[in-house]
């Protein structure tokens, strides 16, 4: 019995773009991802009397690395920003607020989420 | 339907046992804090546990059964030298010694980070202090 399969040129480059696209949709997660953790952590570290400024120095960077991306989160260096190991984990006297660990635990499933949703869209 | 709520404290207790233990057995003995500095701090070292934000997990059925226990220790001393002395006390004693709490199991603790040394200038004299981070996973018994 015959068998005819038609499409398979048409497969053929969709397989061909199929990375890059996979690559944007990841991006567009790394993207989300980044934002929810900044927003979080502003939230936990805003009202802060001795720091008011600093919820707005902290920030995410996403770069291309590899065949991935990376995600740098966190408060910008210099001024303000200096305070971030010194709020994250406390001094010799002063206990740690631990709100840049915090917001990252609370977000982790939403960018396995979001990067396995960027496949699927793709796929 | 059998709910379980893991407790805090003893997790606490238990980390608090371990560093104890260890930092007991050195002279002179290294006083530890829990949330705040040791009332003795007359000797030139010391160490603060503080307990972290937890995170619970577990089945549908009994969705917080699971506990990850985070917890810091901030070891302060006078030098660098004692500084790396206390936390590497503390975390010789972390990572062999498996935490006992009642009614749960507690795989080995492990290291989540923290910076390098730093110096304190906002106490006089200036002192140097090490936040670790660490966490154990524990589940019902």
């Amino acid at each position: 019995m015959p068998i005819e399969v038609t499409g398979l040129d048409e497969l053929i480059v969709d397989l061909d773009t199929s990375q890059v696209r996979v690559m944007a949709n990841v991006v567009k997660a790394g993207h989300v991802f980044g934002g929810k953790v900044r927003k979080l952590w502003r939230s936990f570290d805003s009202g802060l009397v001795h720091a008011p400024g600093y919820p707005h120095v902290i920030g995410y960077d996403m770069t291309l690395a590899g065949d991935g991306i990376e995600v740098e989160i966190g408060p910008a260096a210099g001024g303000v920003g200096d305070l971030g190991w010194v709020l994250e984990y406390g001094t010799s006297h002063s206990p740690p607020r631990n709100s840049g660990a915090r917001a990252l635990a609370l977000c982790a499933g939403d960018l396995e989420y979001g990067v396995g949703l960027a496949l699927e869209k793709t796929l | 339907m059998t709910v379980t709520v893991p407790q805090l404290r003893p997790h606490a207790a238990a980390v608090a046992a371990v560093l104890t233990a260890a930092f007991g057995a050195v002279s002179p003995a290294v006083p530890l804090g829990v949330g705040r500095k040791p009332d003795d701090t007359t000797g030139d070292r010391w160490a603060v546990l503080y307990p972290l934000t937890p995170r619970f997990d577990g089945p549908i059925a009994d969705d917080a059964a699971d506990l990850i226990y985070g917890f810091q220790v901030t070891s302060v001393a006078t030098t660098v030298e004692q500084v790396e002395w206390v936390a590497d006390l503390a975390r010789t004693a972390l990572l062999t010694t498996d935490l006992t709490v009642a009614g749960r199991h507690c795989d080995p603790t492990s290291p989540t980070g923290g910076p390098g040394v730093q110096r304190d200038d906002d106490v006089i004299p200036p002192v140097y202090y090490r936040p670790e981070q660490y966490q154990t996973f524990t589940s019902p018994a």
